[in-house]
């Protein structure tokens, strides 16, 4: 047993680890930033450093294969290579103290990315003028939503997140009376009315639609390839079959581009079915006042965006106007929501919702390397001027 | 044993790898009040909003690009008319030119500012002031016909154009005009 202490001991304080740890996380970022140029800053992170493994799919396949391991995998090990090493050599001297100040700042600052990689959440709310609002919406992230639209007061929502649904098993919920059953699934696609495409249109393209209920049999559906780029998002089509005890109720297409809910009645109950970006509820809603769109006298070149928000709390504790521009966010709870996109012409203003508990960790590591930094070389400095002023006399 | 402690390690970090699972959620939430009236579906613009009550037989769809509001109207099989409302800042250049923008899509020869005038019916609705026009023409040698309604509201033109097979034109003629009539600001 004390061998296997003595093992792991010797693997994560060796200096050799750190090297190799430094050398691949620089290989990792080198290659990350080539592949930015096709999967954009979003896709680096989610494939490269948010992950334990970089996957690479065998060709002509859909199975992945780790070929080297992520950010995750790496900044890990580093962050136990760094802690293993102060645990076995710690000793406390002034001398030293900098240093050690230093590396706690750098283990600090790797925990703070890991909380930020599992806990941040970026959601945006588009709000029109006077419109009221308790929740964001995902900037990628889509659900399929069945809602038992019956009460008249509440809907009660059952959300698959768009992952369940690309793994295309059959879903059972107890809060469901029937069984999803997912019957095609395309992560981006276009859709057009038939009866709109342009004579001798290219159909070539056109993916199968079964579906047999709501607006879906009008619709043509056209796969498109994934896109990465940081301002567009892909929209997905799913074609979900709902089968009740007495068999199947229909094939509905779903897709966040199909903004108009559709409904139908079953055991005794309307329901309604739709793909949407995934929204975030909050114990508190924004009701957008007022937005503003300033320019510089004489010019169209933007001056500020501005947008004045009403948030009132669920429970009635708070109700209070605030300001939101450039540098100024309105921070509540938490959540921080900066102006994030104006159309002052159609009358609205997209927040964006940034949550992050981490998100104080990169400033405390800063100034811990900093004190650490300066203690450093100040103690260094001292000493050789004392030195100096000594080897004079 | 030290030489086996790096792949072991590694076998444990990627059983890590599927450990983020995503699952289904559940939850109630008060009713959406949509930004507009009972029974009836509204531009998505907000300071310039309008909303209007339509026939359940029409098929709604989203509001998309330019179009402020979308309808699909069913006629016999297949066939059906479009029904579109775009609103553009000012005149958008214009009464004249875009009625021989529509007359053009219908394959009718362009009239001068005064004639085209001459073709514009004014209405009164509950709200507003429209200009209605309704023109016969033919798209590939099929009957096609255009029915418009203009109006102006929150430094906005507003153009509803109904188009589509002359004879389900006729048969929603009646519909659209009861449309137009509809239109009222939205409400916040």
């Amino acid at each position: 047993m004390s061998d296997l202490i003595a093992a792991f001991s010797r693997f994560f304080c060796s200096l050799r680890l750190t090297v190799v740890l430094l050398v691949m996380s620089m290989v990792l970022i080198f290659v990350a930033t080539l592949a930015q140029v096709q999967l954009g800053v979003y896709g680096v992170q989610e494939q490269y450093f948010r992950t334990f493994f970089v996957l690479a799919r065998i060709p002509n396949t859909e199975i992945p294969l780790p070929v080297f391991p992520g950010g995750y995998l790496i900044g890990g090990f580093l962050m136990i290579n760094l802690v293993a090493a102060h645990v076995h050599r710690f000793q406390f001297t002034w001398k030293k103290a900098g240093i050690q100040l230093t590396h706690f700042g750098l283990i600090v600052l790797l925990v703070g990315e890991l909380v930020s990689g599992l806990l941040q959440e970026d959601y945006s709310l588009k709000l029109e003028e006077g419109q009221t609002r308790n929740y964001s919406e995902s900037f990628r992230r889509n659900e399929v939503v069945i809602i038992d639209q019956t009460d008249a007061d509440f809907d009660d929502v059952t959300a698959i997140p768009e992952s369940l649904i690309a793994a295309a098993n059959p879903i059972q919920h107890a809060k469901l009376p029937f069984r999803v059953i997912v019957r095609g699934y395309y992560p981006n696609a276009n859709l057009a009315m038939l009866n709109q495409l342009p004579a001798g249109a290219e159909t070539a393209n056109l993916a199968p639609n079964p579906s047999t209920a709501g607006m879906g049999p009008r619709l043509g559906l056209f796969p498109a390839p994934l896109t990465y780029k940081d301002n567009e998002r892909n929209l997905p089509v799913a074609l979900i079959e709902l089968e009740g005890a007495e068999g199947s109720l229909g094939i509905w297409l779903v897709s966040p581009m199909l903004v108009q809910p559709q409904t139908f009645d079953y055991a005794g109950r309307t329901w309604s079915v739709g793909f949407r970006f995934e929204r975030e509820y909050k114990p508190f809603s924004l009701t957008l006042l007022e937005l503003k769109h300033d320019v510089y006298v004489g010019t169209q070149i933007p001056k500020n965006f501005s947008s004045r928000v009403r948030l009132q709390s669920a429970d009635g504790t708070e109700d209070r106007e605030s300001l939101i521009y450039m540098n100024q966010p309105l921070r509540h709870q938490g959540f921080t929501f900066y102006q994030y996109q104006m159309d002052s012409a159609n009358g609205f203003s997209v927040l964006q919702v940034v949550h992050n508990p981490g998100r104080a960790l990169p400033y405390i590591a800063c100034i811990l390397m900093s004190i650490g930094l300066t203690w450093q070389f100040g103690f260094h400095l001292l000493r050789f001027t004392r030195r100096r002023n000594n080897s004079a006399a | 044993m030290s030489s086996r402690l790096p792949s072991l390690i590694a076998l444990v970090a990627l059983t890590l790898v599927g450990c983020a699972k995503d699952e289904v959620r559940t939850y109630r939430v008060p009713k959406e009040t949509p930004p507009t009236l009972a029974g009836a579906s509204a531009a998505t613009a907000g300071a310039s909003a309008l909303s209007w009550t339509a026939p359940s037989h029409w098929q709604e769809l989203p509001a998309s690009g330019m179009r402020r509001g979308s309808f699909t109207l069913p006629g016999e099989g297949d066939a059906t008319a479009d029904l579109s409302v775009i609103a553009f800042p000012g005149d958008a250049g214009g009464l004249a030119p875009n009625l021989n923008r529509w007359r053009k899509q219908i394959g009718l020869a362009e009239l001068s500012a005064a004639d085209a005038q001459a073709t514009v019916e004014h209405v009164d609705t509950p709200t507003f002031h429209a200009d209605f026009v309704d023109y016969s023409g033919s798209v590939d040698g099929a009957p096609t016909r255009i029915m418009g309604a203009i109006l102006h509201h929150g430094g906005e033109s507003w153009f509803f154009k109904l188009m589509g097979p002359a004879n389900i034109v006729e048969n929603e003629a009646a519909a659209f005009r009861a449309f137009v009539q509809s239109v009222t600001p939205a409400s916040p």
